[in-house]
């Protein structure tokens, strides 16, 4: 079943073909509300949110967008309302002898050990530190940021999920990069001296 | 003071660097052949593209296994509260529809007391003021206007009767 006719389905409150619509799009929905919330439980939450929005409101689903581009757009804003409503720390950018500090939230995000352990935990603190500075951009960048670096998205569909314009996306994540950069480069140089 | 000038340029264009995407960088070639002599840049590229390289996705997620069945229980709690509210709308559907009607009867009657209460005034009010003014009018004709002369004449006929 395409998602043109799965979506059509779940308008009609047939069961099985939300049923479907969840488990090809549960991964998708989840990590995203986990990368822009960093924690696992407040992402099920949200994510599960999204899925009974769809299921009530998929009768307004024009098939001009993409079903994923629709799911996208409610994810994010249900993650960024949340971050606004709990005020989710503007978090500073980490510093250059960062170690302990990571907050346990980021630990939900990190990676998977490599064999070395003494690489395993410059690699993890790596990461860590990696994923800490990107929680630190500004909203609008962060968001923008991760749809392109982690989702893998294009500019486009950045566009149409933040309903803003190309070149507004464009200037969002040159910006944070320009930021990382910054961050990054003080890291290197305080590393090697 | 070449090499100083050199070194800030990498500086500006790590990223480019890193993502292997030089073909936008102004005398990209003398750029590339400076880090490859210069150490200090050299070092930092490499430590650089290293740190950015981590930059890639994080591992993806499985929500928990229990995912789809939360899902399914606030659907189903949605649709309890919908029925329960519209079992009990049902029930008052009669009251409701008679609710209206008698606030438009108690209105109707209310509107009626009030304008037969205020009408009369009204009427006396305006017609004595309408004497007062007709009155007032003919105090005011200027001397020598041919109104003057008008009355004057009827006045005379008026005497002359009598």
């Amino acid at each position: 079943m395409n998602d043109e006719e799965l979506i059509k389905r779940v308008a009609q409150k047939d069961r099985r073909a939300f049923e479907e619509l969840v488990n090809s799009y549960r991964r998708l929905v989840f990590n995203v509300c986990l990368r822009l919330t960093g924690d696992r439980e407040t992402a099920e939450d949200l994510a599960q949110e999204v899925f009974f929005h769809v299921y009530i409101k998929a009768k307004t689903f024009r098939s001009k967008s993409k079903l994923s581009t629709w799911l996208y757009r409610i994810a994010v804003n249900r993650s960024l309302n949340y971050n606004r409503k709990n005020k989710v720390p503007h978090r500073s950018p980490p510093s250059g002898s960062f170690t302990e500090n990571v907050s346990s939230k980021l630990e939900e995000i990190s990676s998977p050990p490599s064999y070395s352990p003494e690489k395993s935990l410059e690699n993890k603190e790596e990461k860590a530190f990696i994923r800490q500075t990107v929680l630190s951009l500004p909203e609008k960048q962060r968001t923008a940021f991760i749809l392109y670096y982690w989702e893998e998205l294009s500019y486009k569909e950045i566009a149409e999920i933040l309903k803003t314009s190309l070149s507004s996306v464009e200037s969002r994540i040159h910006r944070a990069k320009k930021t990382l950069r910054e961050i990054f480069l003080e890291r290197v140089v305080n590393k090697s001296k | 003071m070449k090499g100083t000038s050199h070194c800030r340029k990498v500086k500006t264009h790590l990223i480019e660097i890193a993502e292997q995407k030089t073909d936008q960088i102004p005398n990209r070639n003398e750029l590339l052949s400076h880090i490859s002599s210069c150490p200090e840049c050299s070092r930092l590229v490499k430590h650089f593209s290293r740190l950015w390289s981590e930059l890639e996705p994080p591992r993806e997620r499985e929500p928990s296994s229990d995912f789809l069945n939360g899902i399914i229980q606030k659907i189903e709690e949605h649709e309890h509260r919908k029925i329960s509210f519209k079992t009990v709308f049902g029930e008052l559907k009669p009251f409701l529809r008679a609710v209206p009607l008698a606030a438009l009867i108690v209105l109707g009657v209310f509107t009626g007391k009030y304008l037969g209460d205020t009408q009369p005034q009204m009427e006396t009010q305006s017609y004595s003021q309408l004497i007062s003014e007709y009155s007032n009018g003919f105090e005011e004709i200027p001397s020598g206007s041919f109104a003057e002369v008008y009355l004057n004449l009827n006045s005379d006929e008026e005497e002359g009767n009598s």
